[in-house]
């Protein structure tokens, strides 16, 4: 298998686009570099010590070729851990010039050789430190390949790009003491991304699950059973089914941290489920209808919207709060903000509240205008709440402004599900009743891709690594890098199975239902899709109950203790509590560029602020004059395909821009 | 078919006693920390109002004088010990931190005016309105074991030096047995002389204060009655140069850290920074008070100023700031005589008319006491963010705004009103001003700035 991948590999231009920030959706070097390795370990040793040794023999003849030969028989016995991978990786992109260069100006690589001793010495896991010292040996051989002048290695360089919030300033044009205090600032950010992205070595040890296709598979084609079966026993017992065929359909819901399951099933089933223990926290029967379930801020309370009202529940099933004066009545969809403590709930009537669940004040109240609608998701990125409509548009809501931010139209049919893209926050999928799912860029508001689900999709979820999941009918796609790529062919295709016949039932599970993994053939409704954060499992609320699936690559393989842990104390989720509230952000900071926070308008920028608000009041009485006639609709409808889906939303865009353009001119010449 | 999941050994990532210490796992990436900005604005905001709550400046007042305090000296070697002078003639050695009198001098029949410690910190000297210039020796063991349980011991001069005119003011050289009196003229004196060893006269008919260079021993400047900031070298018979300003000066400091500079507390409520080698031009003005600035006292640190006004506040001033950093008064503090800071720069001493001592924080919000390291280094952070968001509207209205007395309030607004008003005149007188043929640009009187305009002339 080794030799043949080695073989069938391209030129090292496209193993550096693998390293570089630019090619991973995710701007993620280390993911990208890594995961290859971890794919093609054998394909990387072999180009990496051939380049190597070519690069070698050109600068010091014999000497290089034999140590690097021996160094691979070293390796070779030991096999190859990650890290070395990823160091591997980046060797392979160099050219010979670059190399020459190099060793013209450092022919010793002193400098080389302290770095790989560090490398040595701070190991992630033990068992590495003696492969150090042996690379410290053979540094001579890669040193002048691997660092630049300033003695940062290229795949340092590489992840510096991930911690680097934006590009440098120039701090030329700053006049005398404010260019020297701009000049130091500069240095201490870059001095803060470069320890970033050493520190990335070694703070990140794991490393992102994969399914891969041997020979004539394809991914597509492989069953939840065959993941199931290939995987390690802990894993699989993350593969479960809840039969509960009574009381569904379920909807599903992660706790921030992943650690505990939201069931809620429609005739007033809840559940809260430590899924990872296969133990019941709490069940309670609400004897009600249950429209949506959500965690709150941590998994000891969970808001319901129940037939009426909303309701917040204490993780011992207790009725802590009824929203009844708060939300309008009949909330059919849930959505907590959990830097602002806010839970955004949509009613039957198209009426968009926020309850602000720390202090328990009603925040805004906003009227859509456009009916019943249930389809809500939350940009983690800012905060603003999308929409998605039954007149196929989505509108962008803060809590601070009564008119949608964006009005977009998304598709030429009602719109059934949305899902905000949770890692860069750049992307936006929406589907419709129309059986297509687009993926949008909410910078640019306009499409980049569109899929065809064969039968309208009923929910959508996004993975922590941008695994797109589409549920339609009992069929689940998993979509992976979708959203930054074209993909032709999803890259899971699973299938909820009916609880027809049971292959092995475990204690768990409430109201009389008993566990089993999956394993008929029957086909069961999906209602509701939600991956669980870090971890490689896609939970699927169905009408007989949940059945919780494997997707290996959809989870974050590293978490952050201090933002999520799913392995927390209760005196940690206490302390982590008091942190949340503490950065409690306020509603008027929800706006679609968070990252305007904390900089300063300059005098013109006010004043177009100001003309900008003026305008906007225009186009709001203009817009609710337009209702019954939908002009920027229509005109969107002209257009058809790919480009086509955006026409309306665009239009409207672009007439808003054209607008704010008189208003500024105006405004500059008062 | 190879297939990977994701799967955490509860083992490996929790703690296996519970003596332990938890595991932290980071994951900088980001992604995983959206509202980063955001929430950094929002901590500094809380920090900005923390930093409010805590702002309990005052620790304690020194009340054992029966008069006005009207000088104050903190000793070159011990941070506790700091002696008070006041008009009845009283001289007072304190244990700051018991906030009690260690030991009484007595010995003066008027009002003293002036006192200074000098630099090996065993003797102290004070002057005043007997004309006479006592030196005392310092109790030198420990101070604590020397208090006796309910008394307050009484030292008798060593020395008495007499003069012809009453004393204004008394500096020690920072080296050496010399010290420099100001009062009619001013006198250079030596321990173990009765006489002055020189004297200086520069058409000032009484001379306010005299203050020692730190660092070049030999140096030192006066102000005087005449309006009039001089200088003076010890190495030299006559006085080396001095400026004029438009109102007098009562008080002046040298900058312990850049010994070129001083600054001097101004009559019209604004203190002035001079350069001692350019005194045609201040080099900053420090404007705040709303009257005479009466002391002025530097930070060992020479980062910061204290003045003490007789608008009843203390300020204190960054050297480079225009405006001051912080503003202190209370109630019951009157007039305010005399100034100064610790020898460690965390506290300031302010002696006012209503016979008091008075020890403030330098920081208003700094924590007392032994901090954690955690502590620390929540408020370096705090005070960072706060650096770096301070231009933006609201953590400005916060970190700057400072409650006054309504009368100091409406002074300011007064003060705002009047120099509005110069300045409109001024800018009229300008604009329509007849261009005579004879003037040119050179001559024209051009309006000067602020850091000239109040300078009158530079004598050498």
């Amino acid at each position: 298998m080794a030799i043949s991948d080695a073989d069938g590999t391209p030129s090292g231009g496209t193993a550096r686009q693998d390293a570089s920030p630019a090619a991973g959706g995710k701007s993620n070097a280390r993911k990208a570099g890594v995961a290859k390795g971890q794919r093609k370990p054998p394909h990387r040793r072999e180009r990496y010590f051939g380049d190597g040794s070519a690069a070698a023999e050109a600068k010091k003849g014999t000497r290089g070729k034999a140590g690097s030969a021996a160094q691979e028989s070293k390796l070779d016995a030991e096999g190859f851990g990650g890290a070395a991978e990823g160091f591997g990786g980046m060797g392979e992109g160099l050219t010979l010039a670059e190399d020459l260069g190099l060793a013209r100006r450092e022919p010793g690589g002193g400098e080389a050789e302290a770095d790989w001793s560090a490398w040595g010495e701070v190991s992630p896991d033990g068992g590495r430190g003696t492969k150090g010292e042996e690379r410290r040996e053979e540094g001579e051989v890669a040193d002048e390949e691997e660092e630049d002048s300033d003695g940062v290695d290229r795949e340092t360089k590489a992840m510096m790009s991930k911690y680097s919030r934006g590009k440098a300033l120039n701090t030329a044009k700053f006049p005398g003491r404010l260019k020297a205090k701009m000049e130091h600032r500069e240095k201490v950010i870059g001095q803060g991304v470069l320890t970033a992205a050493q520190a990335e070595k070694w703070l990140l040890p794991s490393e992102a699950g994969y399914v891969e296709a041997e020979g004539v598979e394809r991914t597509g084609n492989f069953s939840q059973a065959d993941i199931v079966q290939h995987v390690g026993a802990s894993s699989r017992r993350a593969a479960f089914d809840l039969k509960l065929t009574e009381l569904g359909p379920y909807k599903a819901a992660y706790s921030l941290n992943g650690r505990s399951l939201l069931l809620g099933g429609r005739k007033g089933h809840l559940a809260v489920v430590d899924w990872r223990r296969c133990n019941v926290t709490t069940e309670i029967q609400v004897r009600e209808t249950v429209h949506d379930v959500c965690f709150l801020h941590n998994e000891l309370f969970f808001a319901v919207a129940q037939k009426r009202y909303t309701f917040i529940y204490d993780k011992r099933g207790i009725e802590l709060h009824c929203l009844k004066n708060i939300t309008g009545s009949g909330a059919l969809r849930l959505q907590f903000l959990p830097h602002h403590f806010l839970l955004a709930s949509i009613s039957k009537g198209g009426v968009l509240d926020y309850v602000d669940t720390s202090t328990g004040s009603h925040v805004a109240h906003h009227k859509t205008r456009k009916g019943r609608c249930d389809a809500i998701t939350a940009d983690p990125r800012s905060g603003v709440v999308s929409l998605g409509h039954s007149n196929g548009t989505v509108t962008l809501w803060s809590p601070s402004m009564g008119t949608p931010l964006a009005t977009l139209l998304a598709h030429h049919a009602p719109i059934t599900a949305i899902a905000n893209d949770v890692s860069s926050g750049n992307y936006l999928v929406t589907a419709g009743m129309e059986g297509r799912v687009r993926v949008w860029d909410v910078r640019k508001m306009r499409e980049v891709h569109s899929y065809i689900s064969p039968t309208p999709a009923r929910t959508i979820a996004l993975s922590q690594c941008e695994m797109l999941a589409v549920g339609f009918g009992s069929a689940v796609e998993v979509w992976k890098e979708a959203l930054t790529s074209k993909q032709h062919s999803p890259y899971l295709k699973l299938r909820i199975q009916s609880s027809g016949a049971n292959r092995n039932t475990r204690s768990g599970g409430g109201g009389g239902a008993a566990a089993t993994f999956a394993g008929a053939t029957a086909a069961a409704a999906v209602e509701r899709l939600a991956f669980c954060p870090y971890e490689d499992v896609l939970g699927a609320g169905h009408a007989e109950g949940f059945t919780s699936l494997l997707v290996p690559g959809a989870g974050e393989p590293n978490f952050d203790s201090l933002v999520a842990n799913p392995f927390e104390t209760g005196k940690q989720r206490r302390e982590a509590e008091i942190h949340m509230l503490l950065d409690k952000l306020l509603p008027e900071s929800i706006m679609r560029e968070p990252d305007r926070i904390g900089t300063l308008l300059r005098p013109h920028e006010r004043q177009r602020n100001l003309t900008q608000t003026l305008v906007s009041k225009a186009n709001a009485a203009a817009r609710a004059k337009r209702v019954g006639k939908r002009p920027g609709e229509k005109k969107g409808g002209e257009k058809e395909g790919g480009e086509g889906g955006g026409g309306g939303g665009e239009g409207e865009w672009r007439g808003m821009r054209r607008m704010r353009r008189r208003g500024r001119r105006k405004g500059g010449m008062g | 078919m190879k297939v990977k999941v994701l799967s955490r050994s509860e083992e490996q990532f929790t703690r296996e006693r519970c003596q332990d210490v938890q595991k932290v796992h980071r994951n900088l990436d980001p992604a995983l920390h959206p509202l980063e900005k955001a929430k950094e604005y929002q901590r500094a905001l809380n920090a900005v109002k923390l930093d409010k709550v805590f702002a309990k400046p005052f620790m304690g007042a020194l009340g054992s004088h029966a008069d006005g305090v009207s000088a104050m000296a903190r000793s070159p070697t011990r941070l506790n010990c700091v002696v008070s002078a006041s008009m009845d003639g009283d001289v007072r050695l304190w244990d700051v931190p018991y906030k009690r009198t260690l030991c009484r001098f007595t010995g003066h029949s008027r009002a003293v005016r002036g006192v200074a410690i000098s630099a090996d910190g065993d003797t102290m000297l004070s002057c005043g309105d007997d004309c006479t210039v006592r030196l005392w020796q310092l109790p030198a063991p420990e101070i604590k074991e020397l208090v006796v349980e309910g008394g307050e011991e009484e030292h008798e001069a060593v020395a008495t030096f007499q003069g012809k005119n009453a004393f204004r003011a008394v500096d020690h050289k920072w080296k050496g047995r010399v010290f420099a009196t100001a009062g009619a003229q001013v006198d250079v004196w030596e321990h173990s002389r009765s006489d002055p060893i020189s004297t200086f006269t520069w058409g000032a008919d009484s001379v306010y204060s005299v203050r020692f260079n730190p660092a070049e021993p030999e140096v030192f400047a006066t102000t005087g009655s005449d309006r009039s900031i001089c200088l003076y070298d010890l190495r030299m018979s006559t006085p080396l140069r001095k400026v004029i300003m438009q109102t007098k000066t009562n008080s002046l400091a040298w900058n312990p850290r850049e010994p070129l500079n001083f600054t001097a507390a101004n009559e019209n409520g604004s203190c002035y920074s001079y350069d001692m080698r350019n005194l045609s031009t201040a080099s900053l003005v420090h404007k705040d008070h709303v009257s005479a600035v009466m002391d002025i006292d530097y930070s060992p640190t020479g980062r910061e100023f204290v003045t003490g006004s007789y608008d009843r506040t203390v300020r204190i001033f960054p050297f480079d700031g225009i405006k001051s950093r912080e503003v202190y008064h209370t109630k019951r503090m009157q007039r305010v005589f005399c100034v100064r800071f610790s020898g460690d720069g965390s506290y300031v001493l302010s002696g006012s008319d209503d016979a008091n001592i008075r020890l403030w924080k330098a920081q208003a919000s700094q924590q007392l006491g032994v901090q954690v390291k955690r502590e620390k280094r929540r408020a370096e952070y705090n005070a960072a963010l706060v650096e770096r968001h301070q231009h933006l509207p609201e953590i400005r209205r916060i970190h700057k705004h400072r409650h006054v007395p309504r009368p100091i309030h409406n002074a300011i607004k007064l003060r705002a009103t009047m120099v509005a008003a110069e300045k409109r005149k001024e800018e009229n007188r300008q604009r329509f001003k007849k261009k005579s043929k004879g003037v040119t640009k050179k001559n024209e009187d051009k309006k000067k700035s602020e850091r000239r305009n109040k300078i009158i002339a530079e004598l050498e």
